[in-house]
């Protein structure tokens, strides 16, 4: 394809997608600089994969490109080692109930970022979406018991991701 | 935490609206990235360089030292972005790995960068390239069999290279008239606390510095839609001139014949997809073509020529350099003119499958490259 073909189709996606993306990175992220970095690797992703994005496939590819985006993100944020950077917890470290929920939120956030791809899916399309699982088995291509299934492991994963941060934090 | 919990967290995230700011950041993020993939159009040598993994290389050791010339002074913190500037522009001396793409299997790209030499090595092949560039030569060190060979860059890679350091030169400028930097929050890259500066003009700028020295650890450039990152970096004092001298170490042969990196041609482009498909993926044709899988597939390419019998060191050495005259053949098609591969799976010598459609820079007429490696002209783009 050529360029000027690739950035019109760019510009189609972005202009069907922005508001999703921008939805989905933003309670993903919560935080304004993770959300820019997010939404960074978003746009080169979707540059970069603009030729596959056409069809009914490009919803289901682009919720792919928002997740690992998402991931990059946070993955850069805890550093090589999987540790979070102390100075951007020191913020929320007052002994409120406001900041302990903030905390909570961002443990939770941080680890549907660790989750693997399709149940971080499952999760951000039944809970954070609130789509039904009709909708979820159409775009993770199962039947509507699988979906059920995927959600439901995806949770179990994620209580088990959040116990073993607790531990860490 | 327990489920109902769980599921009140999962509730607030869902309800929390977009802020206002968010929205604004979002829409000046996405109209940025698309106004660079605008603006980087380039003269096409530019173009087929920023895609050559070879010339890419010593292209973004220039980044270090020239990205930063021009800029003003950012008084924030104690790591100011002047002090991160200073061993950037002053190093004539620079150590560091380039990654292109954020692969976490890429081949990392390591350079010894001293004036206007380069020694590059990579993490998936047994050679030591040393770039000259002042008098363009290139000597390729291929330690297993102790052999040198010498390959003239002039034109594309030399020049390219130091057209590289201009393009990134104008860049900063173009920023430093448009200043939207922004100083970002501390973080932990690899063990060290480093602050970052992200610089936006006509491409995405990213420099970690360690908040203690202020020395930079990493660079990340977003250029014509595809990611270059810089790190490990480091800028000793002195480093021992014979890394990069051009003499072939004790105990080196020289191959009697120097080689040619100067033109890329149909022809050199054909042999490529003569190699792949037939030498490295066991006579089918490969799932795509790019300068990364081509990196990629260089250390098959090597065992494999080890093992052809008869073969010399001068004509295995020949179809190395061949190959790479047929990427940069394909990266300009591919950025300048139309390009379409549909060879994944097709078997070498099947006459009737077609593995790719180009069309050249500037003409009219398709090129059809079938299975037998033959060539057809055709008045039409679409495959059938």
């Amino acid at each position: 394809m050529k360029h000027s073909e690739r950035v019109k189709q760019f510009n189609r996606i972005r202009a069907t997608y922005s508001l999703f993306l921008t939805s989905v990175l933003w309670k993903l992220a919560g935080d304004r600089e993770l959300f820019a970095e997010a939404m960074q690797y978003a746009l080169l992703e979707i540059w970069q994969r603009v030729e596959k994005l056409r069809g009914d496939r490009a919803g289901a590819y682009i919720y792919r490109i928002a997740l690992s985006a998402n991931s990059k993100a946070w993955r850069n944020r805890s550093g090589r080692n999987g540790h979070i950077d102390p100075s951007l917890l020191e913020a929320e470290a007052a002994q409120s109930d406001v900041a302990s929920r903030k905390e909570t939120t961002k443990i939770v956030r941080r680890a549907i970022a660790e989750l693997p791809a399709q149940q971080s899916q499952a999760i951000v399309m039944r809970y954070l979406e609130q789509q039904d699982y009709e909708a979820i088995a159409e775009k993770l291509k199962c039947s509507k018991a699988g979906a059920r299934s995927h959600v439901s492991k995806a949770m179990a994963t994620l209580k088990s991701r959040l116990v073993a941060l607790a531990e860490v934090e | 935490m327990d489920d109902k919990n769980l599921k009140d967290v999962l509730n607030t995230l869902a309800k929390e609206p977009v802020p206002d700011d968010i929205a604004e950041l979002a829409r000046k993020a996405s109209e940025d990235f698309e106004q660079q993939l605008r603006q980087e159009r380039r003269p096409n040598f530019l173009e087929l360089l920023m895609k050559n993994q070879i010339t890419k290389l010593a292209a973004a050791a220039a980044v270090v030292v020239a990205a930063l010339i021009g800029f003003g002074v950012f008084t924030d913190g104690s790591v100011t972005y002047a002090k991160v500037i200073e061993p950037i522009l002053s190093a004539r001396n620079v150590i560091l790995d380039i990654v292109v793409g954020d692969d976490p299997d890429a081949v990392v790209m390591h350079d010894v960068v001293v004036g206007s030499r380069i020694r590059r090595t990579f993490s998936n092949v047994d050679n030591v390239m040393i770039l000259d560039l002042d008098n363009k030569k290139m000597l390729v060190l291929y330690r297993p069999g102790k052999t040198a060979i010498e390959v003239d860059i002039a034109g594309t890679v030399e020049q390219g290279t130091r057209d590289f350091l201009n393009m990134v030169r104008n860049i900063v400028n173009e920023t430093k008239d448009n200043p939207d930097v922004k100083r970002l929050a501390k973080r932990d890259i690899e063990g060290r606390d480093v602050v970052g500066f992200q610089l936006k003009g006509r491409s995405n700028l990213t420099i970690w510095a360690d908040a203690e020295t202020a020395l930079p650890v990493r660079i990340e450039v977003i250029l014509g839609g595809e990611l270059m990152v810089l790190k490990n970096i480091e800028f000793p004092a002195s480093i021992d001139e014979s890394l990069v001298s051009m003499k072939p170490p004790a105990g080196y042969t020289m191959q009697g014949q120097s080689f040619d990196m100067t033109r890329f041609t149909e022809e050199d482009f054909i042999e490529t997809l003569r190699v792949w498909a037939g030498m490295v993926n066991d006579g089918v044709f490969p799932d795509e073509i790019s300068s990364e899988a081509q990196m990629k597939i260089m250390p098959i390419l090597i065992e494999k020529l080890g093992q052809q019998p008869g073969l010399t060191p001068e004509q295995g050495t020949e179809i190395g350099v061949r190959m790479g005259r047929g990427i940069i053949f394909y990266q300009n098609v591919k950025q300048n003119g139309q390009w379409q591969y549909t060879g994944k799976g097709v078997k070498l010598g099947d006459a009737k499958s077609e593995v790719c459609r180009f069309r050249t820079p500037g003409s009219q007429i398709w090129r059809i490259v079938y299975g037998d490696l033959s060539v057809k002209d055709a008045a039409t783009g679409t495959p059938e």
